[in-house]
This record gives structure tokens, sequence and C-alpha cells, in this order.
């Protein structure tokens, strides 16, 4: 009797100490929840003409002593290219930065990195952390879905934090806009007034700012290929 | 019945153990495997130079190794570099306590230190655990080896410091055929090595940290948790524009081998970042 019960013993201090190498992702998804430090996409929901540019930020609230941080951005491929990954001031405000970013092009998302330079306290509050712009190549609904988020301290440990992913809206492009003599047609005199300003932007010679069909602050291919896609349309 | 709960216990026990081995497992022959790989980081302390006399010394020595086995084609890489000192400057010759930026405004201060620094710059022959060598680590190659004068400046204006560093290498070999040999001991036990290099002598001491690894180990994996992150660069990002004699250089984060925590390293990690 005395043997199974020390036998019982031994089996149950083998279940709760089996069971404590699982304590250590319960504490850290419960500091996870409540903690205060939020990543988030800037705004939350986007509504863009196909054929244009916008941008987001991500940005961060509540947060203490920031030294470094990483995100994942996925959207949908075959709406959206995207177009620039920029550094936002939150870091670089407190120090210089080494900041990075890798386009996935085969899984549709973009993995950014920054960190502050030297031995120096991190950044406090709130900010932007990053601003990322896309090109609308068709209609639809795509999330912006912010994944693996990373913060770190200046003492290299992890900061609980939460993300919240955006989303855009992609509307069907009015023709009307590529009608820029409105004479009621799209045609060669469009694509020549894009043409003629062909090159250039704001203060430069031949600057027209109705050549710049999508608004990017400068004239290229994408605005003549814009008109040409709707050539012959009456809108 | 106690049969059975005595199974369980011992089955959960097992599988409590089974979780605690390391990767660190005695080599095998590397075409069963995907590959082997090796890092050593250890102090050198001491250089038997080629006039004969023995010096003791002070240094650092990294060293990354691997033998892939890629479709049934071996490939073999190795990223090695060595920072010493025979001139002791203060209690230590390149990681001196002194040698940190005023937190006050003071007089101006100067530190200059004498070091060299050897880098692997060809890979020639490259094995694990062999029983031919009798080494657990046994590395041939072309080795470049230069001396570096290096002055630590803290200069002050009215109200902020400013530190600027002057660099004077001086070539001293250039492609000297060198071999360095390694024992990893085992677990809890230092391991031992050894670099000779033509021209330059034999510098040796031991490892803080050698072992055979099973998986892939990427140089810029400082926390050998399988994937390179922000936590890496981060860890670089702390002690950039670090050079031997600040006392918290950290040469294992020298990825390029060129003596300084710089733009090089940190682009090194970004491009290991995974997608």
């Amino acid at each position: 009797m005395k043997r199974a019960k020390l036998v019982e013993f031994l089996a149950c201090t083998c279940l709760i100490l089996s069971l404590f190498s699982f304590l250590p992702t319960l504490v850290f998804e419960g500091i996870a929840q409540s903690g205060s430090a939020v990543v988030f996409v800037d705004p939350s929901n986007v509504t863009c003409g196909v054929g244009n540019y916008f941008s987001i930020d991500i940005a961060i609230a509540n947060v203490s002593d920031l030294y470094g941080w990483e995100f994942k951005l996925g959207w949908n491929a075959s709406l959206l290219d995207e177009s620039s990954v920029n550094e936002g001031p939150f870091l670089n405000s407190t120090g210089p930065t080494f900041f990075t970013y890798y386009l996935n092009t085969t899984d549709d998302h973009v993995v950014v990195d920054c960190t502050l330079l030297g031995e120096i306290s991190g950044a406090n509050g709130d900010g932007t952390l990053a601003n990322v712009t896309f090109y609308t190549n068709a209609a639809g609904n795509t999330s912006l879905t912010l994944y693996d988020v990373t913060l770190i301290d200046s003492s290299e440990q992890q900061i609980p934090c939460t993300s919240q992913n955006g989303s855009a809206v992609i509307e069907t492009g009015d023709a009307k806009i590529y009608d820029l003599n409105h004479d009621g047609k799209i045609n060669i005199i469009d694509i020549s007034i894009v043409a003629k300003a062909f090159g250039t932007s704001p203060g430069m010679p031949g600057w027209n700012p109705i050549a710049d069909v999508n608004g990017d602050g400068k004239v290229d291919i994408k605005d003549i290929s814009l008109v040409a896609k709707h050539f012959g349309e009456d809108p | 019945m106690e049969k059975a709960i005595t199974g369980i216990m011992l089955a959960i026990m097992a599988i409590g153990i089974v979780s605690l081995i390391p990767s660190f497992v005695n080599a095998d022959d590397v075409s069963i495997r995907g590959g082997e790989w090796v890092r050593m980081n250890g102090f050198i302390q001491e250089w038997n130079m080629t006039n004969g006399t023995t010096a003791a010394t002070y240094g650092w020595i990294t060293a990354n190794a691997a033998i892939v086995n890629n479709n049934g084609t071996t490939h073999e890489w190795a990223i090695v570099h060595a920072t010493w000192s025979d001139i002791m400057h203060g209690i230590h010759p390149l990681g001196s306590v002194n040698v940190t930026a005023p937190t006050v405004i003071g007089p101006n201060v100067s530190y200059t230190f004498d070091f060299y620094i050897a880098k692997l710059v060809n890979l020639t022959d490259l094995d694990f655990n062999s029983t031919v060598t009798g080494h657990d680590l046994y590395l041939v190659g072309l080795w470049n080896v230069s001396e570096i004068t290096e002055t630590i400046n803290f200069t002050w204006s009215e109200t902020a410091g400013q530190t600027t560093i002057t660099w004077n290498e001086q070539p001293i070999a250039a492609n000297a055929n060198g071999t360095l040999v390694a024992d990893f001991g085992g677990p809890s036990i230092v391991g031992t090595f050894a670099l000779t290099i033509d021209g330059v002598g034999t510098l040796a001491g031991h490892a803080w940290e050698s072992a055979i690894w099973f998986r892939e180990l990427n140089i810029c994996d400082f926390g050998e948790t399988g994937k390179v992150d922000i936590t890496d660069l981060v860890k670089v990002g702390r002690h950039y524009g670090e050079v031997p004699g600040f006392a918290n250089y950290d040469p294992t984060l020298d990825l390029d081998g060129n003596g300084r925590i710089d733009m090089g390293d940190l682009t090194t990690i970004a491009a290991n970042i995974q997608g």
C-alpha cells in the first residue's frame, strides 16, 4: 500500500513538473494580453480608386524604451503593389538608426526592421514607425495584415505588444478623369497632353498637374498607361 | 495499476529528458545528414612567435564553419578571424575597463592600442571530429594578417563629448598558409584551440563556446534561435561603433572580421533576416 502511494506521489510530481514546462508560454501570453504597447495600421481603413497610390503609417502607441522593432505586413498582391517603404520619425527622433526592409514577392508581404545605434535609451510614447505606399492594380477589398510584430527594449528584452490590422477598398476608377481635355472622348489628344509633360514634376518647365493622372507628383509611363487603358471610351 | 502508473511516469520523465538534450552529439557521416555546423569562440592566451619566444597574450578568436551535403555534393565554408595583442594596456590589453566615454565634462583623454588581426581569406581543407586529424575541428587555409595601431580620443566641447577613432593598418602577411585545430571537450568541458600561421607563429587558448551542430547555424543568429531577426540586429546596434579597446567590445558581432562593429555588420544581418 505504501509503495502504491509512493508511486502515485512520484507520478503526480512528474505530471506537475511536465505542466511547468508549459508555464513560460502561458505567462508570456498573459503579459502580451495585458501589455500596453499597440502597433497598428493608420488609417485603419483606406478607400482608393484603381491606378492610384495611397499610403499608410505603421504607428505605435504607449510604448516605453523602444530600441528596435520588426513587423511583417501582408496584402493581396493581385490588388496592390508595394511602391515604397520609408522609416517613420519615432525612433530616429531619439538617436541614429539603421532601417532595412525585405519585400517577399512570393508571399506578398514585407519584413521591416529598425534599430537604434549605440548605448542609448529607447524611445517612449506614440509615433510612426514606418510609412508604406501602395499602387492599386485592381478593384476589390484587401486586408493590410500586421503580424510577427517584435519590439525590443534597450536591455535587449522583448516588449509585450498587440497589433491591429488595417484594410483597403479599391474602387473601379471613374473614366472621366482620363478625359483630360473634357471633350467627352478619351483619345490621342489626352495621351498627347500626358506626353507633352512627360518626365516633369512640380517646379519643372512643362509641368502640367492635369497630366499627373495618378497624382504621384510626376508624369511618367504610369500616367500614359492609365489613359491608354481607357483609350476609345466615351465617359 | 502500479505498473501502468510507473510506465506513465517513466514516459513523462523520458520526454522531459529528451527535451533537454542539446544539439551537441557526436559527429557522424555528413552524407547521412544535411550537414554539420561548427561555432567556436575562444580567448587567445598565448602567442608562440616564430623567433621561439612565447608571450602572454589577450585576444579573441571566432570561428564558424560548415560541411553541407547539398544533393550529394559536399560544400565546405568557414569564416574565421582573430584579434590579439601581447602588449598590456592596463588590466587587459584590448578589453580595457578604462576605456569608456566620460559621462561628465572633463579633460580630453586619449588611448592607443597596438594589436593584430588575422582573417581567413581562402579555405582549402575542413574536417570535423576526424579520426585522421584527431581533432574536433581541423581547418586549413590562407590568411591575411595585419598589425593595427588604434587611437581612441575623447574630446569635449562646451556641452558635449565626442569620440574619434584613428585606425592605422599595416599588412604583415598576405595569403599565408595557416591551420586551426580545436578540441571541444564536450558539454561543461572547456575546449582548446591552436592557430598556426606561417610568419606569425601559433596562437593558443581556450574556447568559451565550441560545439558541432546538426542544423544550420547562421553566423548572424547570435542567440542560436534558428532565425535571424530584430533581436540580432539590436545586439549589433547596441555595440555599433565599438572597436577593440572598448570595455564592451564583443568580437563575435564583428561579422566581416574588419575589427570594428560597423555598417558592414548591420547590413550583413539585414541581408540574412528571414522574409
